[in-house]
């Protein structure tokens, strides 16, 4: 289930958002639960990070969109902020509250639907995954976005997360089976990297927590590829 | 006695085609790959071995039969078309020979025909072949040949057939006719004609390459020259072009003011105001914080109008301070341009959207360009195939976006999903 909201103070553009929403519900078989707000500063207010996309007009009486995404950004760095404009012009400034995108009034179903499209799936590529590991000692399970990276020695794995090393035996083959779909790059024979945790790439290594990982020289290529592929799609 | 053993020439000649295989599938193996190359080991094998003692007259056809088990093999697995397979199985073959010749001619020498224990003889064969293999591929590297394996053109493959019928025919005449000024009945002078001749094959055949390749890496730089330069140069005119708006722009905004002085007519006043609507939708200015990409979108706008594309970005200019105005010139000229060629040619003009986005994301600089596109697009030499009129400029385009995404370390890459063309420049950021 996704949830959304719609911000927005014409009845008029709320009705047409609304249907649009319903028919992509409809048409791509995803579950959306829709809430409307008439201006900025009621969602901006008391805002609990309850929502995954949200819709907001930019013009409004009592508090801006741009206003009202600033106060919400201060709160929730991950909610999707697509803006509604009846002006382009406007949408060079939305780069600093991290919006994704911009729908152009007057609204048409395909370009809405693609723009939802793309947003939703930025909502799937962030939630991630749940693993679970049977550790020597009992059973673990961890976030896959908890995971910096996974590391084989002789015939033990290493899971690096946040608080803890997890060691069990495995083939770092079958890790790579089970995580790749959640962005980990098998970046040399012994180490499978979370994309999301690199910060940055040096010569022929990534930065990952501050550590610096060999990506071994005939993978580079690839292993950029997937990097871009990855954060661009998150 | 001269005759080097058949098992011999097939191990050459599986060993230098799989080596030259792996350098063509960038050295991917896969299971696939490893049981086709075990196929084609013992299928080359037994064929070779099997044909030992077929009349001299039949030796010439069990020879053009390896052949094309070599290039069956190379075309099942590196995936490559009939010319380029060729190409490389014509190297493959002639390198094979000198394999054979060498070693045959050291083992004679050394072991003489028939003395040495078969441990030995197996492993000069294979000391001798793997150490020659790698030299070649050493060299190979050197002279990069590998890297240009879609250009090969008919008359390159007709050139490197004739060097390597010419060396190979040289080289085995002394076994067919051993009475003519060029050949000899003697054992030994038959492998150092044998083997010299194969040298000097290869060699040609590398020169040839190398000269090649030079001159086609020359052509290229020409073309992406050429290309960089009329990026910056319409980047130029879009300056000379929005200077002239901006200047008729607060013009008209005077003229306006006087002509609504004159007048006190209602209707008038209506026409002037919706005029001045109309010029407000034509605002010239841009603010993406980076001039040059400010200067670039005001001359796109006009194509996004003109073939009513349904344009939008969010971008954080200031990002774009790190690369040079030629490269930015480069990366969202062409960029932009391809995108605006795709939509262009979707039918509804409804479906015609571009979306760009200028962001920082784990300590990159990730532009993305967004597209909607047809359904089936092609893809051809690793790129999308061009709907430009003139397919020779084939990806020049995206070339020239990825050699200035690599002059900072980056890198460039596009899917397709959903109908949608994705276009993504990632560039680390610079440390400061």
């Amino acid at each position: 289930m996704i949830r959304l909201a719609i911000v927005e103070d014409e009845d008029g553009f709320a009705l047409q958002l609304s249907n649009n929403i319903e028919r992509y519900s409809a048409e791509s078989g995803t579950e959306l639960q829709v809430t409307r707000y008439w201006d900025g500063d009621e969602i901006a207010e008391n805002y609990q990070c309850e929502f995954d996309i949200i819709l907001m007009d930019i013009q409004m009486r009592f508090m801006d969109g741009m206003t009202a995404a600033e106060k919400i950004r201060e709160r929730d760095g991950n909610v999707i902020i697509v803006f509604i404009t009846n002006r382009i012009d406007y949408a060079i400034r939305g780069y600093d509250v991290d919006a994704l995108d911009y729908i152009v009034k007057p609204i048409e179903y395909f370009s809405f639907s693609k723009k939802l499209e793309r947003a939703i799936a930025r909502v799937r590529a962030r939630e991630g995954n749940t693993v679970t590991l049977q550790l020597p000692g009992g059973f673990v399970r961890l976030q896959t976005n908890d995971i910096y990276y996974v590391e084989s020695e002789g015939h033990i794995l290493t899971y690096y997360t946040g608080e803890a090393a997890h060691r069990l035996r495995a083939r770092i083959a079958d890790a790579e089976a089970m995580l790749a779909p959640y962005g980990f790059f098998r970046c040399n024979k012994g180490l499978l990297v979370n994309l999301q945790h690199v910060k940055g790439v040096q010569d022929n290594c990534c930065l990952v927590q501050g550590k610096l990982l060999v990506i071994s020289r005939g993978k580079k290529n690839e292993f950029m590829a997937a990097l871009a592929n990855y954060i661009g799609e998150r | 006695m001269q005759d080097i053993p058949r098992l011999y020439t097939a191990l050459a000649e599986c060993m230098a085609a799989i080596v030259s295989t792996i350098a063509l599938r960038d050295r991917r193996i896969n299971k696939d790959m490893l049981w086709k190359t075990g196929l084609f080991v013992v299928i080359q094998c037994v064929f070779l071995v099997g044909t030992d003692n077929v009349p001299l007259a039949l030796w010439l056809p069990c020879m053009i039969a390896a052949f094309f088990n070599m290039a069956v093999y190379k075309k099942c697995t590196s995936g490559q078309s009939w010319i380029v397979v060729f190409y490389y199985t014509l190297h493959d073959f002639l390198i094979a020979e000198l394999l054979a010749s060498l070693e045959w001619q050291l083992e004679f020498f050394f072991l003489g025909a028939r003395g040495a224990h078969i441990a030995v003889r197996g492993a000069l064969v294979l000391l001798i072949y793997s150490a020659v293999l790698g030299a070649l591929v050493w060299i190979t590297q050197k002279v990069t040949f590998f890297q240009r394996t879609w250009e090969i053109t008919a008359q390159e493959l007709a050139t490197v057939c004739g060097i390597v019928l010419f060396a190979f025919g040289m080289g085995n005449l002394s076994f067919l006719f051993p009475w003519t000024p060029f050949t000899s009945s003697n054992p030994r002078d038959i492998f150092i004609i044998r083997t010299l001749v194969d040298v000097g094959g290869i060699a040609v055949l590398y020169a040839y390459q190398s000269r090649i390749s030079s001159l086609y890496a020359q052509q290229e730089l020409i073309k992406m020259n050429a290309l960089v330069a009329s990026r910056y140069e319409q980047y130029r005119n879009y300056q000379k072009g929005i200077e002239l708006v901006n200047i008729k722009y607060h013009d008209l905004k005077h003229q306006i003011i006087g002509l609504r002085g004159e007048t006190d007519s209602v209707r008038r006043e209506e026409w002037i105001n919706r005029m001045e609507e109309e010029l407000q939708e034509f605002r010239p200015e841009q603010q993406t914080g980076n001039p040059v990409l400010d200067t670039l979108l005001m001359g796109k706008s006009l194509d996004f109008r003109k073939n009513k594309i349904q344009f939008t970005c969010v971008v954080d200019g200031s990002l774009l301070s790190q690369l040079f105005v030629t490269d930015i010139c480069s990366i969202f000229g062409n960029g932009l341009d391809n995108a605006i060629e795709a939509v262009s040619l979707i039918e509804d003009p409804s479906r015609r959207m571009i979306h760009m986005t200028v962001t920082e994301k784990n300590g990159f600089l990730l532009i993305m360009i967004v597209n909607t596109c047809q359904a089936e697009l092609q893809v051809e030499r690793g790129m999308p195939v061009t709907t430009k009129k003139n397919p020779s400029e084939h990806g020049y385009g995206m070339r020239s976006i990825q050699l200035a995404a690599e002059k900072y370390g980056g890198t460039v890459t596009w899917t397709v999903k959903n109908e949608m063309f994705e276009l993504k420049v990632l560039i680390p950021r610079q440390q400061s």
